[in-house]
């Protein structure tokens, strides 16, 4: 009789160099490119706009676009961890292809952002070795998808071939990101509204941001100067109520 | 009692076989060749590779099942047995010949030339090569109105997926109709961004791909199932992929050339990627099935396809039965369709409008008339004698044109016609200037249609019935201003009521078509 081996043991089981591949690619990589990008601001997913040098200049306030980008990132660390244990039953295997389908999607996305910035990645590997960092959603986008690839393997033995036991966290995966997503599109839209310049917009355009206010410190701050002077006064008072400060104080230096 | 040997009976019935096969040849040709020269000058006008490619990859599959053993591949069979099929496709020829659906002949046209092999060289021969004539579907071009009415559904999907995948690229996006505004540049998504085109070519690699590897029935389901999602994915990856191009500094209008070009190359690559993903995960738990029912009965694996012993059938009589069918097809081929009515050029109210030639240039119908009226407003009518002409093959619903210049449609309503029929009203929205517009396709009845597919299908009925082989008149009546109160609105209606009841057609009369009625 075989006795239960623990996670550590079946990460022993596994191909080590693959396994390593994966941890460092998959897990170390991510964090490692994710904490320098927390100084330097490059990420035009985390930050918003346009991709370049932010330098802390972006908005100085974390808001809900940050908490949805870390969420999503947390979710796929979660995911690499996961599938490097081997889950051996369907419905943790299942809930590993979920997670590794929304690192998949989390990874394409900021691939696709990073396009613009690779010649400088390369100039950066040139000069600096950091310019590696750059390269981590292209190198986790393979270690995810690979791991993703085993995961659905493994999943297929352990169903006995049930395709369900695949479509369904497949399909999850999707889900999950238009999930964590839906918060970012109901403050844009509210941004909007609040755009739109009349007073009358300020006041549809917070309420339909409700709790979310909270959260769009840095975006309200930055929309300010866009606003006619009869807004700005309905703001600058609101503003003042949700988060006891002077919109003024919270401004980007740029705009002051 | 004397019988003859089995082989000198083959030998006896040789000759009489062979001549009914060519006079069977011969009456098929005669009775295709109006709609194989319709299909040859529509292939012509579409100027797409897609008919060639389809064409090309069904004889590359019938050269390469030709030579496998029969054994090798899969059993399949004819619904209704060869002559069945026959007679079915015959029917379809037959009527989309007499009605001027040509689509219904197209499509008929691959099963009447494999049925007519099963006549000739028996069932095998259907085996053989019924995958390569399932991929002469291919080739035939899709009736214009349902598909733009398809391609406007995935354009808009396109178009929303996009914006939504920029905005979180960082680029902060705003969609007007079927054009993405971001900061550096902006993006009209036309015809070719819908993915419908990617769809097609990603249907003939599946195609291909599943004629010539043995894939099981789900895999193979699963592959064909796969071409829409991953052509919309792919389309959403290249047109997000292109914006965050646009916008990068160092990108400027040379670079943006190529970047345009080769991403429409490129777009087929994640969406062939996607259909062997798709292939790849029903084949792995499959075998995993497959391995678990060898392990014990189980009610997942199904039991292998044993192939069907098939019954030696006489030939001959049902060679003859075709080849009169197939005479019978010919002769009511050559009567000709109904012909198609001109439509009487009413008087429009306003003065004529500067923008009929571009009109006539863009839209190429059989007939136009376009008026100008005061504060912006201005009506027309188009008259189309068929929308699935070879030179009308991009005709399409007026929505698109108004997305694809910018404009957001912002309500689409139905408005009930005291005498039956009913209106479509679109509002219309672009950087603060409003466009209210009016349109319904009139039938030869006077009937009025909101949309282009219904007046397609019921001009479609219509001339299946040979009731009336009348055209498609689209009336449209427009207006532009900053704001539109509800007695503008109001006014709006009673203008485009107007306009319908004067077009609608007068039992008397019946004039011929009015070609350049415009400029009048």
């Amino acid at each position: 009789m075989s006795a239960e081996r623990s996670g550590f043991e079946q990460l022993e089981d596994q191909d080590p160099r693959r396994a390593w591949t994966w941890a460092l690619f998959g897990l170390i990589l991510p964090i490692a490119a994710f904490a320098l990008d927390a100084g330097v601001q490059i990420d035009p997913i985390l930050w918003g706009g346009p991709p370049g040098l932010g330098l802390g200049r972006r908005t100085g306030l974390l808001g809900l676009r940050q908490l949805v980008v870390y969420a999503l990132l947390g979710l796929s660390l979660l995911g690499t961890t996961s599938a490097l244990f081997r889950p051996r039953t369907l419905l943790l295997n299942g809930a590993t292809i979920a997670l590794l389908t929304l690192a998949v999607l989390f990874a394409l996305a900021h691939a696709i952002a990073y396009v613009p910035l690779l010649p400088a990645f390369v100039w950066g590997l040139l000069l600096l070795g950091l310019g590696a960092l750059g390269f981590a959603p292209y190198l986790a986008l393979l270690a995810w998808l690979s791991q993703l690839v085993d995961c659905l393997r493994r999943q297929a033995r352990l169903s006995q071939g049930r395709l369900r036991w695949a479509l369904t966290p497949l399909l999850a995966g999707p889900a999950l990101i238009a999930l964590a997503l839906s918060p970012l599109a109901v403050q844009q839209r509210a941004l909007e509204r609040i755009r739109g310049g009349d007073p009358a917009h300020v006041r549809a355009g917070l309420a339909q941001l409700g709790p979310l206010a909270r959260w769009s410190r840095g975006e309200l701050a930055a929309l300010y100067a866009d606003l006619e002077a009869e807004s700005q006064v309905r703001l600058r008072n609101h503003y003042l109520e949700l988060f006891d400060r002077d919109v003024h104080d919270d401004m980007p230096s740029r705009l002051r | 009692m004397t019988t003859c040997p089995p082989d000198s009976a083959e030998r006896a019935a040789g000759p009489a076989r062979a001549g009914l096969g060519l006079a069977l040849a011969l009456a098929l040709g005669l009775l295709a060749w109006p709609a194989l020269v319709r299909l040859a000058r529509t292939w012509q006008a579409s100027s797409t590779w897609l008919p060639l490619g389809a064409l090309a990859a069904a004889a590359g599959v019938a050269a390469w099942r030709a030579r496998r053993p029969l054994a090798e591949l899969r059993s399949a069979r004819l619904p209704g047995g060869p002559l069945g099929a026959f007679g079915l496709a015959l029917l379809l020829v037959v009527l989309g010949a007499r009605s001027g659906l040509w689509q219904l002949a197209w499509v008929a046209l691959p099963l009447l030339g494999l049925s007519a092999l099963g006549l000739l060289r028996g069932e095998d021969a259907c085996r053989r090569y019924g995958p390569a004539a399932l991929l002469l579907l291919l080739a035939i071009p899709p009736p214009n109105a349902p598909t733009y009415a398809l391609i406007a559904a995935l354009k808009t999907l396109v178009a929303s997926g996009a914006a939504g995948l920029l905005t979180l690229c960082g680029l902060s996006t705003q969609l007007d109709g079927w054009v993405l505004r971001f900061a550096g540049g902006e993006l009209r998504l036309v015809d070719a961004c819908s993915g419908a085109r990617t769809q097609s070519g990603l249907l003939a690699v599946a195609a291909a791909l599943l004629c010539l590897r043995s894939a099981s029935r789900a895999e193979a389901l699963a592959t064909l199932a796969a071409c829409a999602p991953a052509a919309l994915a792919a389309s959403v990856l290249r047109v997000t992929c292109v914006g965050v191009l646009y916008a990068a500094p160092w990108v400027g209008a040379a670079e943006r050339g190529w970047i345009h070009d080769l991403s429409g190359v490129l777009v087929i690559a994640p969406g062939v990627l996607l259909l062997l993903a798709a292939g790849w995960l029903v084949r792995a738990f499959e075998a995993q099935a497959r391995a678990c029912a060898a392990r014990g009965p189980s009610p997942l694996a199904a039991p292998p396809g044993q192939p069907r012993a098939t019954r030696p059938r006489a030939t001959s009589p049902r060679l003859a039965l075709a080849l009169t069918l197939a005479a019978g097809g010919a002769l009511l081929v050559r009567a000709r369709p109904l012909p198609c009515p001109g439509h009487p050029p009413p008087p429009l109210p306003g003065q004529p409008s500067p923008a009929a030639e571009q009109l006539r240039r863009d839209l190429a119908p059989d007939a136009l008339r376009a008026r100008q009226g005061l504060e912006g407003s201005s009506a027309l009518w188009l008259h189309y004698c068929d929308l699935d002409m070879p030179h009308h093959a991009y005709a399409h619903a007026t929505e698109v044109c108004y997305a694809v210049s910018g404009w957001t449609v912002l309500e689409e309503r139905e408005l009930p016609l005291g005498e039956g029929g009913a209106l479509l009203r679109l509002r219309l929205g672009r950087r603060g200037q409003r466009r209210l517009v009016h349109l319904a396709f009139l039938d030869a009845e006077g009937r009025a249609s909101p949309s282009l597919v219904g007046a397609w299908l019921g001009r479609a009925g219509a001339r299946l019935a040979r009731r009336s082989a009348a055209g498609s008149l689209l009336v449209l009546s427009s207006a532009e201003r900053r704001r539109f109160d509800p007695a503008a609105e109001r006014r709006e209606l009673e203008r485009a009521r107007r306009v319908l009841a004067r077009l609608a057609p007068q039992p008397s009369s019946e004039p011929a078509l009015a070609q350049g009625s415009s400029s009048r």
